[in-house]
């Protein structure tokens, strides 16, 4: 077991992974917060209403699933670059610990870092809005009222495709993910739509992957939905494909080759 | 240390760059890893390190599968490739982090390398020369002190004089413990360095003998002529003909391993056969 995981060795990785990358991470949020401002400051400027918890949610979960998939697709970028595979490949640790250290730092650290720069650029901001004279008010973190978890729940799946991608590919990784994704929903898309046609022997009017049907039938329209009590499915099947995803992003960084 | 059983290994759209290899390597030899461009010297130092996987056979370390990389075994392997990373942290900061990694790491010995390369202590390592690089590189495998030390063209960028402090600064950090290969084009950079050479020629290890008993077995002269001598090898030089000959009378010469390595390469049977006669004997 200690082959796999030493905890000892995970830090030393850890603090060696920080060390050599700081400047680089340090740039990354100082950019994330450059562009919250512009995008948050311009919305400010040129919206003659306030921004309110909705809007904010807007802007949180769209530079969430922007920003996140980007970072998350350079994490591996370096096992692209002979020289620097070299190096990470062949230094002491294990595969496990050495996908860990990504794993946390594009995954959780990025959260962290992300929620923080949010909540830093709105605190200074919306301030300078014009409330017409209400109090300012700030999205909460932990409601969905705003999509906030939604957001979160959607970038745990996103981060498990470009995390795979960012180890898969040897160059351009995140725009070939990007690639791929748009391919295999366009895909899944029309053959869902096709399949649940001729399994129901009807025409439907959508039929979206992980969604309800609906059709019309006698000038009525038709909505099929999923059992209100089991609709926790649903997220297990988002969940269980996070979970495939990050299992494959593992075992390609053990057959990894220079 | 390294045993390399039945390997073969090809890139995915290319056709095999070996084929059934078999090679042994043990402690205490320095071993000089002899090719032409493209032979494949660079890949095999890679299926050693266990950065590529061999398509068939294996290649083990110590007994443990090169291929699965288990920090146990990284650990106490050091691989300098040709082309190197050095991050933008200084050579203090750079052994911090990394150092610990390797249990027998000797900072004493990484300064004094570092001093006798004359490389500045305190510089940021991506700010470097390329060939500072690779001398801070240098002094870092050597005082890692791991049983096996890889190095892949690690003379590529030196200067004269630090090719010189190499070879002093190996020969040095060679112990009976300690395994250390070199592979390079560059086959004078090794001379009085290495102790056991291994060539690979059309996809096979054509030679692994210890240099004493290629010496053993060859001559390596001048002539002004060939005529009248059992000549293997032959190439023009100023002086004359630059010869090998089978070593029948058991004299004593020193490899000319520019000469060797040509041989080697043009394909030369009798030389061949001659170097594999031992071998021959002691499977009968």
């Amino acid at each position: 077991m200690k082959t796999q995981f030493s905890f000892t060795r995970f830090w030393w990785l850890f603090r060696k992974h920080t060390a050599e990358n700081i400047k680089y991470y340090l740039l990354c949020a100082a950019v994330l917060i450059g562009l919250l401002v512009l995008f948050m400051g311009f919305l400010i400027m040129v919206e003659t209403s306030p921004m309110t918890t909705d809007k904010q949610g807007v802007i949180y979960v769209f530079m969430l699933l922007a920003a996140g998939p980007i970072f998350t697709s350079t994490i591996f970028a370096h096992l692209g670059d002979k020289r620097k595979a070299i190096a990470s490949l062949t230094l002491p640790a294990s595969h496990f610990e050495k996908y860990l250290v990504g794993w946390i730092y594009s995954y959780v650290i990025f959260q962290v870092v992300y929620i923080a720069c949010f909540f830093l650029v709105a605190s200074i901001l919306l301030p300078l809005d014009d409330w017409r004279g209400q109090e300012y008010e700030i999205m909460s973190l932990y409601s969905n009222e705003d999509g906030q978890i939604t957001g979160l729940n959607l970038f745990f799946f996103l981060h498990s495709v470009t995390f795979l991608g960012s180890i898969f590919f040897e160059k351009w990784q995140f725009i070939k993910t990007a690639f791929i994704i748009i391919i295999i929903g366009l895909v899944v898309t029309l053959v869902n739509k096709t399949i649940l046609q001729s399994l129901l022997g009807h025409t439907l009017d959508d039929a979206f992957p992980f969604s309800n049907l609906y059709f019309s039938e006698a000038g009525e329209y038709f909505q099929l939905r999923f059992p209100e009590k089991q609709e926790y499915i649903l997220g297990l099947v988002l969940l269980g494909t996070s979970l495939l995803l990050w299992t494959s992003a593992y075992f390609r960084l053990r057959e990894k080759e220079v | 240390m390294i045993h390399i059983d039945n390997l073969s290994f090809g890139y995915r759209r290319g056709t095999l760059l070996f084929q059934n290899l078999h090679l042994s390597l043990s402690r205490g030899h320095i071993y000089g890893l002899l090719g032409k461009n493209g032979a494949g010297k660079s890949t095999l130092l890679k299926n050693m390190t266990g950065l590529a996987f061999p398509t068939a056979g294996t290649c083990t370390i110590d007994g443990a599968d090169a291929s699965k990389r288990s920090p146990e075994v990284l650990s106490n392997l050091f691989f300098l490739p040709e082309e190197i990373f050095v991050p933008s942290t200084t050579t203090a900061k750079f052994v911090s982090n990394t150092a610990i990694f390797y249990p027998k790491f000797n900072e004493e010995e990484f300064y004094q390398y570092l001093t006798e390369f004359e490389v500045p202590r305190e510089a940021v390592m991506d700010k470097l020369s390329f060939g500072q690089q690779k001398k801070v590189m240098i002094a870092f495998g050597l005082a890692t002190n791991t049983d096996l030390l890889v190095m892949d063209e690690p003379t590529n960028g030196l200067d004269i004089p630090s090719k010189v402090q190499f070879r002093k600064i190996i020969a040095s950090a060679l112990n009976e413990d300690r395994c250390v290969i070199i592979s390079t084009h560059q086959v004078r950079d090794l001379d009085s360095l290495i102790d056991s050479l291994v060539v690979v020629h059309n996809r096979e290890i054509v030679v692994n003998q210890e240099m004493d008993s290629i010496a053993e077995k060859l001559v390596f002269a001048t002539l002004p002529t060939t005529d009248g001598y059992d000549v293997l090898y032959a190439e023009d030089s100023f002086q004359g003909q630059n010869v090998i000959m089978p070593n029948h009378e058991g004299v004593f010469s020193r490899v000319d391993m520019e000469l060797f390595f040509n041989a080697i390469i043009s394909d030369n049977q009798p030389l061949l056969q001659l170097l594999q006669k031992d071998k021959y004997e002691n499977a009968i």
